[in-house]
C-alpha cells in the first residue's frame, strides 16, 4: 500500500537532484575544509533520509524494522570510534587536517 | 481452536513448493520485506567496515584531497544523476505493479536496468581513463580505496541488475503475477544502492 | 486443486530429492554430511600439528615430513576448516535447518530456494578451500586469522593463489551463513503456528536465532577487510602493508570485530539445544527462562564491544586496553548466569542418564573450564604473558570443542530418531562418549600446563628452543591423546552410517519430550504436518506438573 503518489515521487526526485547538484556546486565555493566537508555530509545525510523514509517507505514500517535498521548504524559508530586510537594513531595532528 | 492449513496437502506432490504455513508476523509486514530489510542491515555493517576504514585513513591523510582532484567530477556527477533517475523509474515500476499496469511495469523495469547499465558504462569509462593516466589500485592509498569502494558498489549494481533481469523476464512472459511483490523488494534494494552512492560520491569526489 | 485429486505420488528424481532439495530436513542432512567430511580433513590436520610438535622433524605416518612452511599451512587450514566448514555447518546450519521449522510448527523455511543456495554456497567454499592444496605455492599459510603483513603479500609466505582461494572460500561461507541467518530470522518471525507465541518458543529456537543475528550483524567488516586483503595480495595495494602506508592493525580490528561474535555464534546453539535436552532428561522446566533470555540479549550486546581482547599484544593503543578489558570481564556475567541456570535445572530433577544427557553433562564440565580460563585472558595485564601461548590454545579448545562436539553430538544423538526413525547404538555411543571425554581432556589439559610454562603456539619445531625441552613429555602425552581422540570419532561415524539403515527403530517421541518437533510423525513427511498445522496451547517446559498423570505435556495439548 503506497501512500506516495506519482507527484510526490516526482517531487522527491527533483529535490534529490537539486541537493546532489548543490553538493557539487558547494565544492566550487572553496569553503574552509571543515565547512566544506560538514556541508556536503549534511546534504548527503538529508538525501539519504529522503530516500530511506520516502522511497523505501521506512516511516511506514514498524518497530521490528526500526530496530533492524538502528542496530547496524550503532555498530557503524562503535567501529569507527573505537578504531580511531589505532588507525589515526591517537595523535591530535589529524584534527589539523579537517 | 483448530486452524487448518490453507491448502490441502493431498493435492501437493513431493518437491512442490509448499505454502509454508500460517503467517504470524507483525501486521502489514511480509516475509519478503523483513528479509530485504534484514539483508540491508547486514549490508550496512559491511559498508560500515569499508567506509569506516576510508574515513579513518582519510583523517590522517588530508593530502588525498589532491589525489581526488584527478577524479572526473563530471563523470561522477553524471553517474549520481543517472542513478537518481534509475531509482525514480524503479519507484514507477513499483507503483505500476500496485496499480496493475503490466505494460508500464515492463517499461519502467527496462528503463531502470538501462540506466543501471549506463551507470556501469560511465564507471568503466572513468576506470579506463584512470588506467590510461597511470592511476591503478597500487598507485597509493587513495586510489586503493577508490577502486575498492567503487568496485564493491558496482558489484551491488550488478547484483541488482541480475535480480531485475529475472523480474523483467517474468514480466515479459506474463508470469510476474505470483511474484509481483519482488518488484517492490528489489526497489528497496535498489534504493539502498542509491544511498550507498549518496555517501560514496561525496567521500571520494567532494571532500576537501 | 480438487480435494479428490487421485493421490498418485510421482516420485521425485534422485537429484531433486537428495541433491538439489529445497526441503529443510534434507538440507540439514546435507550440512551434516559436509561437516562430517570436512571434520575428517580438519582432524587429519590436527594429527599432523600434534605429531610435528611432539616429534619434531620425524616424518608423520600417512603424510611425511611436516616442514615449517607446511606446518604453517596446516595450522591455517585446521582453524579455517574447523570453524567455518565444521563448526558453522554442524552447529549452526544443521540444527537450524532441521529444527526451526519443526519447532515452530511451520512446513518449511520461508525461503526454501535461498536455503538450498545457502548449502551449495558452503559446499562451493569447501571445494575452493580444498582445491588450494593443488595450486602453485600451496594453501594459505598466514594463520586462520590471516594477520598482515604476513598474509598480505606472497613475498612473505610464498603463497599467492592459495591466499586468493582462501579468501574466496571464506566469502562463500559468509554469504551462505548470512543467507541462512536471514532465512531463520524471517521464518521464526513470520511462520510460527497459531499459539506459538515468542514466550512459548523452546530455547533451541531462541539461541539459534541469537546465533544467526549475531553472525549477520558482525560479518560485514570482515568482508570489507577480506576484499582489502585480496587486493593487497593480487593488485599490490597497501591497505595493510606498512611499507605502502597501510595499517596492519586495521585488519585485526575488522577481523576480530567479526571474530568475537563468531565464537558466540558457535557457542549459542550448544547452549540452546543443551537447555532443551536438559529439560527433557531432568523432567522439569529449565530454571529461569526469562533470566536466560535477558542474559542472552546482554551477552549479544556486549559481544560486539569486546573484540580487542584478541589484540592486547598486537600493538593495540594502550588507551583501548582498559575499556576492552572491562567489557570482556563483564561479558562473563551473563554467560555465567546461563551456565548457573543450567546447573540449577539439574537440581531436584528426575535425571534420566541417557546418551544426549550424558553428552550435555560432558559439555557443562568441559565448557566450565574453558569459560573460566577465558577470564584470565580477558585481563590485559595477565594477557601480556599468556597471549600467544598454548594457554590460549587450550582455552579456545575447551570452549570450541565442548560446544561443537559435545553439544553437537548431544544434538545428533537426541534428534537422530526424528531424522531417521531409528536410534543410534547405545553401546557404541557410550564408548564414543567415554573415549572422547577422556582423550579430549588428555589432549588439552596438558596444554594449559605448557602454556603457563611459557610455550608459544604456532611453532613447528619446539625442540630448537632449549627452554621448551622441559615440555617434551607433556607434548608427547597430548599428541598420543589427540591421536586416540581422532580415532575414537570413527566409532561415531560408523555408528551414524550403520544406524541410518540398521539401527533399532524408534517411535515418534522416544524421549517423551514436549517440544513440537516430536509431535510430527517419523519419518517426517514433506510439509511436516500433514493436512493441518498443529496448534500450540502450552509452553515447551511443562514437565512434572503437579496433579498430572504423566510427567510431560506436549505443546499441542491444553493445560
Amino acid at each position: 500500500m503506497s501512500t506516495n503518489t506519482k507527484t510526490s515521487h516526482g517531487m522527491i526526485f527533483s529535490a534529490l537532484v537539486v541537493m546532489a547538484l548543490s553538493a557539487v556546486g558547494l565544492t566550487f565555493l572553496h569553503l574552509s575544509t571543515m565547512m566544506n566537508n560538514l556541508a556536503i555530509f549534511t546534504v548527503a545525510f538529508a538525501m539519504a533520509a529522503l530516500v530511506f523514509f520516502q522511497y523505501m517507505e521506512l516511516k511506514m514500517e514498524g518497530k521490528l524494522i526500526y530496530w533492524v535498521m538502528v542496530i547496524p548504524c550503532v555498530l557503524f559508530a562503535i567501529l569507527v570510534i573505537m578504531l580511531i586510537p589505532d588507525v589515526c594513531h591517537y595523535s591530535v595532528d589529524f584534527l589539523k587536517g579537517l | 481452536m483448530e486452524k487448518s492449513a490453507t491448502v490441502s496437502l493431498t493435492a501437493m506432490n513431493p518437491g512442490d513448493q509448499l505454502p509454508t504455513g500460517n503467517y504470524s508476523g507483525p501486521a502489514g509486514l511480509t516475509p519478503g520485506r523483513l528479509g530485504i530489510w534484514a539483508l540491508i542491515s547486514s549490508e550496512i555493517v559491511l559498508f560500515a567496515g569499508l567506509f569506516g576504514s576510508f574515513i579513518l585513513f582519510r583523517m590522517i591523510h588530508p593530502e588525498w584531497s589532491e589525489e581526488a582532484r584527478h577524479l572526473n567530477l563530471y563523470a561522477g556527477t553524471l553517474n549520481s544523476l543517472v542513478l537518481l533517475v534509475s531509482n525514480f523509474f524503479m519507484m514507477k515500476a513499483s507503483t505500476s505493479v500496485k496499480e496493475n499496469r503490466p505494460d508500464d511495469v515492463k517499461k519502467f523495469l527496462a528503463l531502470t536496468m538501462l540506466l543501471g547499465v549506463a551507470f556501469l558504462g560511465v564507471k568503466a569509462f572513468e576506470y579506463s581513463a584512470e588506467f590510461a593516466h597511470g592511476e591503478f589500485p597500487s598507485s597509493g592509498g587513495f586510489w586503493s580505496f577508490y577502486f575498492l569502494m567503487t568496485g564493491i558498489h558496482a558489484t551491488h549494481i550488478l547484483g541488482g541488475l541480475f535480480a531485475m533481469g529475472l523480474l523483467l523476464r517474468r514480466a515479459l512472459n506474463g508470469t510476474l503475477g505470483p511474484t509481483q511483490q519482488r518488484v517492490g523488494l528489489t526497489g528497496i534494494y535498489w534504493s539502498f544502492v542509491e544511498v550507498v552512492w549518496i555517501f560514496l560520491f561525496p567521500m571520494l569526489y567532494l571532500l576537501a | 486443486m480438487s480435494e479428490n485429486h487421485d493421490s498418485h505420488e510421482h516420485k521425485q528424481s534422485f537429484i531433486s530429492h537428495y541433491i538439489f532439495s529445497t526441503d529443510h530436513k534434507m538440507i540439514a542432512k546435507q550440512f551434516l554430511l559436509l561437516a562430517a567430511v570436512m571434520a575428517c580433513f580438519g582432524g587429519f590436520m590436527a594429527y599432523l600439528i600434534r605429531w610435528e610438535v611432539a616429534f619434531p622433524n620425524v616424518p608423520a605416518p600417512f603424510f611425511g615430513l611436516v616442514s615449517p612452511d607446511k606446518f604453517n599451512a596446516i595450522i591455517t587450514l585446521h582453524g579455517t576448516i574447523m570453524i567455518f566448514f565444521v563448526g558453522m555447518p554442524f552447529l549452526s546450519a544443521f540444527p537450524s535447518n532441521f529444527l526451526i521449522p519443526l519447532m515452530i510448527g511451520a512446513r518449511d523455511m520461508v525461503f526454501p530456494k535461498i536455503n538450498m543456495a545457502s548449502f551449495w554456497l558452503t559446499f562451493a567454499g569447501a571445494t575452493l578451500l580444498i582445491s588450494s592444496f593443488f595450486v602453485p605455492g600451496g594453501p594459505v599459510a598466514g594463520g586462520w586469522v590471516g594477520y598482515p603483513p604476513l598474509s598480505a603479500s606472497s613475498a612473505f609466505t610464498g603463497v599467492k593463489w592459495g591466499a586468493v582461494l582462501w579468501l574466496l572460500s571464506l566469502a562463500c561461507a559468509f554469504f551462505s551463513s548470512s543467507l541462512g541467518g536471514l532465512n531463520y530470522l524471517v521464518t521464526v518471525v513470520t511462520l510460527r503456528t497459531p499459539g506459538m507465541s515468542y514466550t512459548r518458543l523452546p530455547m533451541t529456537v531462541w539461541f539459534l536465532l541469537a546465533s544467526a543475528v549475531s553472525f549477520f550483524f558482525s560479518v560485514g567488516p570482515l568482508i570489507a577487510g577480506a576484499f582489502m586483503l585480496l587486493m593487497d595480495n593480487v593488485f599490490g595495494t597497501g591497505f595493510f602493508l606498512p611499507a605502502k602506508g597501510g595499517e596492519p592493525m586495521l585488519w585485526e580490528h575488522l577481523f576480530w570485530f567479526f571474530g568475537h561474535p563468531e565464537v558466540y555464534v558457535l557457542f549459542f546453539p550448544a547452549l540452546g539445544m543443551g537447555l532443551d535436552i536438559m529439560a527433557t532428561f531432568t523432567r522439569k522446566p529449565i530454571f529461569g527462562y526469562k533470566l536466560i533470555l535477558g542474559s542472552t540479549i546482554a551477552a549479544i550486546l556486549l559481544s560486539f564491544i569486546v573484540w580487542a581482547h584478541h589484540m592486547f599484544m598486537s600493538g593495540l593503543n594502550p588507551a583501548l586496553a582498559t575499556p576492552f578489558s572491562i567489557t570482556t570481564i563483564l561479558i562473563s556475567i551473563p554467560f555465567a548466569l546461563i551456565i548457573f541456570c543450567m546447573f540449577a535445572t539439574l537440581r531436584h530433577g528426575s535425571i534420566r542418564l541417557e546418551l544426549p544427557m550424558l553428552w550435555m553433562l560432558g559439555f557443562l564440565t568441559t565448557f566450565l573450564v574453558g569459560g573460566l580460563t577465558g577470564i584470565f585472558l580477558g585481563s590485559a595485564a595477565a594477557d601480556i604473558y599468556l597471549h600467544g601461548t598454548y594457554f590460549v590454545v587450550a582455552h579456545f579448545h575447551y570452549t570450541f570443542f565442548p560446544s561443537v562436539f559435545f553439544g553437537g553430538f548431544s544434538a545428533v544423538y537426541y534428534w537422530f530418531p526424528k531424522m531417521y526413525g531409528r536410534k543410534l547404538n547405545e553401546k557404541l555411543g557410550l564408548l564414543h562418549l567415554g573415549a572422547t571425554f577422556l582423550f579430549f581432556n588428555g589432549t588439552f589439559w596438558p596444554l594449559f600446563r605448557v602454556g603457563i610454562g611459557g610455550m608459544i603456539r604456532r611453532v613447528a619445531d619446539p625442540s630448537q628452543y632449549p627452554q621448551y625441552h622441559q615440555f617434551a613429555n607433556w607434548n608427547i602425552f597430548a599428541t598420543i591423546s589427540a591421536i586416540c581422540l581422532i580415532a575414537s570419532q570413527v566409532i561415531f561415524l560408523w555408528n551414524l552410517v550403520w544406524s541410518i539403515n540398521h539401527g533399532p527403530k524408534a517411535e515418534d517421541n522416544p524421549y517423551e519430550s514436549n517440544t513440537l518437533e516430536w509431535a510430527a510423525t517419523t519419518p517426517v513427511p514433506h510439509g511436516n504436518w500433514g493436512a493441518t498445522l498443529p496448534v500450540v496451547q502450552a509452553g515447551p517446559y511443562e514437565y512434572s506438573r503437579p496433579g498430572d498423570a504423566k510427567d510431560w505435556h506436549p505443546q499441542t495439548q491444553k493445560l
